[in-house]
């Protein structure tokens, strides 16, 4: 295969590895497992960790063989740490050495917190900081996973700046359309023929230039951190602007209280499919599809296809979505609410006289302001319309 | 600002620069002698090739320079205006159409219109609850292009449209286009502005290339009121030399007048205005005589915000395999995917003429009157309820809560006393004790032991480098570094768990992974002289930034990207 029908890819994989989650889902593994085992049928609990990192590795190697020029970058992420590794030669070991590397880590913090917290009960005195500590470990439940995005599209920046086209240090805030002054109006007629004016010119030059094309893969398996929501909308629209594909692949607990899918994770891949429509999401089913290599086979058969290629084949489609806000004040999801339009926090019920969130004083009655505009509106109009005539 | 070299100017280059034969500002390299003319930062002009500067200095510079400017004082807590109601207008009269030798020698009408185009996307980036629309002025008369609305590509389309037919428009060479009128470009814009709701900014963005305006009234005297009145902020981008009348009437209602030296001044100038500006205490006091004489009580805290509560829907995605109609707007963020065809119903009603039904299989469901329509954010088709995503207003928050700007480290530590010893070391052991040695070395170096977990390849990194004269030490950089960072490797960890205020390693980028803040061990240890390139990647490798809130370091590049384009921090966002 030719590099120039297949361009070569920038892969960054993302992979959740918070040991509370994981350390769950071994311990249902386990029960489950027994118990199917006294029936002699095999095992159908919840991917382990094991089985995900065995999966991840085929499909980089998969996706390394798919063409020689591919680039995969490896990000791990836990609760509180983010770690990377770039390569392609001893990929397997590193990625395997990492990944104990950082629950090690993970375990070692949370078992220094746990210390902590005891320590604080045992001396029964209120410390500001275990407090916050606290206070800290409770929230965070999921995986930074925000975090990972914002590094992936970090090292995604980096090389797009070795081929000249990221945000450099050197470059102007603006450089990416740069290009467009220098061809002046045929290069503007030819855009207006083009279909799509909002910058899948600088996707298409891609492949001529030379430049990877760069895809993110996030595998999550914790459920959603509402904090990270505004970062990891930060993060879709950064990669928009980058044209960089974002999949998602959720892999969800066997349990029904656990949550069955990531809606943060949905609205990621749905924001940054935009631009090229290509963005995948995957729940994966639960039981049989979790285990036995099944993993490897749904990520292979989903994922692996080059991002060109997509829009030709029967993928896994985003049809609904749920954008739904909470409100601010009670947290129920709303499908009309009233937002200010200074903090842009969202409320239920208008609130009576300043804003829950700024404090900002809540302005008159809408009917007066209403009247305002008329007249304010009328008169321009008015007067407007007669300038004309006279110009 | 008030001293602005226009293109009138630009007949005298530096005495220092060759001249040739023909008039300067005809002549290709003419805009060079403009970029050679910089501010230092103290505001006096520095007449020295960019290509002189190391890059480590640039970099500063560049740091500097977007400090001063709006973009970078995002650190301070300000009140912005979230929802924006912005008209561009646009000059395309005679003056426009003219070469400008600070601009790349092109039709100034070309390079606004591009630079208009970059707006509108820039616009809707940072604000995707924002409104725009278009107003071109020309024989003195003006003419709305594009209405109010949110759809970034029916603007671009207009504009594409607008300048193709501008460049094509002939006639008596000096007559084309015939003059600009200032009065008249604002009333239409404004007239439109009238309308739009309170809550929201009413904003008027002028970009002139003519010297005089043909109005026929007195702007001063009669619009400026009416723009006060309606709370019309006013900014001007002069691309020749400053306007009175213009300076006035942004000073007046609060807006921006600014002159450009050249095309990449320009481009800082428009694309400035992307950022939402601030509340100005004048509209905050007028907001409040417009809303109660009941409250004087208050008036003696006039910088008390006051916000108004504006109702909106929250559609949800919806879809199936039957296709249904939607509304559309024939643009937008997204192309419409999966549209069978598209008719318009109401060509002749002018205000909907914008809007069309088309069969899709996807669309969003109005959660007020269950009609559906294709792109967002936009006012519903049916009821007029603002429909807006979640997204788009955790889009806006990065103005309320920026990224803190990062602080530039030292470099005091940088392996100084070492180079020498791997000049002299790197013929006996090779490259991987010798970066041990450095990297130990350094002070602030944990004692944790390390494991592998970041390199980069060589190998990976042969595959993306575009061949250009600077590739090959890039390479040879990477490789080195490659290998002195193998035996080291980091995993990166913050939070208070570990020892406060460091990380793991420090001098490697926390975002990307580059090695900084250390000098390339190839520079001395395999090709000792290099050329002038290889010495400044090694002055650029020496600059690291730490977060303010994480500690962390990140490289030039990181930074630039984090606060520019990315808006968060990743170590920020992990603790």
């Amino acid at each position: 295969m030719t590099s120039s029908n297949n361009p070569p890819a920038l892969l960054l994989l993302i992979l959740d590895l918070s040991p509370p989650t994981w350390g769950h889902r071994s311990i249902i593994r386990t029960a489950k497992d027994k118990a199917l085992a006294s029936k002699n049928k095999p095992s159908a609990g919840p991917a382990v960790i094991d089985d995900v990192v065995d999966s991840s590795l085929a499909f980089l190697a998969a996706f390394c063989a798919v063409n020689r020029d591919n680039v995969c970058v490896v990000v791990g992420v836990t609760e509180s740490e983010v770690g990377e590794r770039v390569d392609r030669g001893l990929m397997n070991d590193y990625v395997r050495l990492g990944v104990a590397e950082l629950v090690n880590r993970a375990a070692e913090r949370a078992e220094k917190l746990h210390k902590q917290r005891e320590e604080a009960k045992s001396q029964s005195t209120i410390n500001d900081e275990s407090d916050g500590l606290n206070t800290n470990s409770s929230q965070d439940e999921g995986a930074a996973i925000a975090s990972a995005l914002s590094l992936a599209l970090c090292v995604i920046n980096r090389f797009m700046v070795a081929s000249h086209a990221g945000v450099s240090a050197l470059s102007d805030p603006s450089t990416s359309f740069q290009r467009r002054d220098d061809e002046g109006v045929l290069a503007l007629m030819n855009g207006l023929g083009g279909s799509n004016a909002n910058g899948s010119d600088t996707n298409q030059d891609q492949p001529q230039k030379g430049v990877l094309s760069p895809r993110i893969l996030v595998i999550q398996s914790s459920p959603d951190r509402t904090a990270d929501y505004n970062a990891l909308m930060n993060c879709a629209f950064a990669a928009n602007k980058q044209s960089v594909v974002v999949d998602g692949c959720f892999i969800p607990s066997d349990r029904k209280e656990d949550a069955t899918s990531s809606p943060y994770l949905e609205q990621l891949v749905h924001q940054t499919s935009g631009n090229s429509g290509s963005g995948i999401y995957l729940s994966v089913p639960k039981g049989q599809a979790q285990v036995n290599g099944a993993l490897s086979e749904v990520l292979l058969s989903v994922f692996l296809p080059p991002t060109h290629l997509r829009k030709e084949m029967n993928l896994p489609k985003l049809t609904k979505v749920d954008f739904r806000s909470r409100c601010f004040e009670t947290g129920e999801c709303i499908d009309v609410g009233k937002v200010c339009n200074q903090c842009l926090s969202i409320f239920k019920e208008r609130p009576r006289e300043r804003c829950w969130t700024c404090g900002a004083r809540i302005r008159r009655r809408e009917e007066k302001k209403v009247g305002v505009e008329r007249k304010v509106g009328g008169e321009d109009n008015e007067n407007g319309s007669k300038r004309m005539k006279v110009g | 600002m008030s001293t602005a070299p226009s293109s009138s100017t630009s007949q005298d280059p530096p005495a220092n620069a060759p001249r040739p034969a023909n008039h300067a500002w005809e002549a290709h390299s003419a805009s060079s002698h403009w970029a050679d003319i910089q501010e230092d930062a103290d505001g006096n002009l520095v007449t020295s090739s960019s290509s002189r500067l190391s890059i480590a200095s640039q970099i500063r510079r560049r740091r500097h320079r977007l400090a001063s400017t709006d973009v970078a004082r995002r650190e301070k807590r300000l009140a912005r205006h979230m929802l924006r109601h912005v008209y561009l207008v646009l000059d395309c009269s005679r003056w426009s159409r003219e070469k400008d030798g600070a601009l790349n020698n092109k039709l100034r009408m070309e390079i606004m219109m591009g630079m208009a185009m970059d707006f509108v996307r820039e616009y809707y980036d940072q604000n995707p609850l924002g409104h725009l629309g278009t107003v071109l002025v020309r024989e003195g008369e003006a003419e709305m292009l594009t209405s109010l609305g949110g759809s970034p590509r029916r603007h671009t389309l207009a504009l594409g449209a607008a300048l193709v037919t501008e460049i094509k428009r002939t006639g008596k060479p000096d007559a084309v286009g015939g003059e600009f009128s200032l009065q008249n470009g604002i009333e239409v814009a404004g007239r439109s502005l009238g309308y739009a709701p309170r809550y929201g900014s009413r904003e008027i963005i002028v970009i002139t290339s003519a010297l005089a305006t043909c109005d026929p009234g007195d702007i001063l005297a009669e619009t400026l009121p009416r723009l006060l009145y309606a709370g019309i902020r006013v900014s001007t981008v002069a691309m020749q030399a400053e306007l009175h009348v213009c300076k006035r009437l942004a000073d007046e209602t609060g807006g921006l007048a600014g002159v450009c030296l050249d095309s990449r001044h320009l481009r800082d100038l428009i694309i400035g205005h992307a950022v939402p500006p601030p509340v100005s205490v004048s509209r905050l006091e007028e907001l409040d005589d417009n809303n109660d004489q009941t409250n004087c009580a208050d008036n003696g805290h006039n910088h008390e915000l006051v916000c108004e509560f504006v109702t909106m829907g929250f559609p949800s995605k919806d879809g199936g395999d039957v296709p249904t109609l939607v509304h559309t707007t024939g643009g937008g963020a997204t192309p419409v995917n999966n549209t069978a065809f598209s008719i318009n119903p109401a060509v002749a009603d002018d205000r909907r003429s914008n809007r069309l039904i088309a069969f899709a299989r996807s669309g969003y469901v109005c959660p007020r009157c269950r009609s559906r329509c294709s792109d967002l954010p936009s006012d519903c088709a049916v009821c007029g309820l603002r429909l807006i995503l979640a997204p788009h207003l955790a889009r806006t928050f990065h103005h309320l809560f920026p990224v803190r700007p990062f602080e530039e480290l030292e470099e005091a530590e940088v392996i100084s006393n070492i180079k020498e010893d791997d000049a002299s070391m790197s013929q006996v052991n090779g490259g991987k004790s010798n970066g041990k040695s450095g990297l130990d070395a350094l002070p602030i170096l944990s004692s944790s032991p390390f494991t592998p977990i970041s390199t980069i390849s060589s190998s990976a990194a042969a595959s993306f480098v575009v061949s250009s004269s600077s590739s090959a030490d890039v390479q040879t950089n990477g490789d080195q570094n490659h290998r002195h960072h193998t035996t080291k490797s980091k995993i990166i960890n913050i939070g208070p768990s570990l020892v406060a205020k460091s990380t793991d390693c420090d001098r490697c980028c926390f975002g990307c992974l580059k090695i900084i803040g250390c000098k390339p061990l190839s520079a001395t240890s395999s090709d000792g002289g290099k050329n002038r390139e290889g010495a400044a990647e090694e002055e650029e490798s020496i600059l690291r930034f730490q977060c303010p809130e994480c500690k962390n370091v990140f490289c030039p590049d990181c930074d630039a990207y984090l606060h520019e384009t990315l808006h968060n921090c990743p170590g920020c966002l992990s603790n």
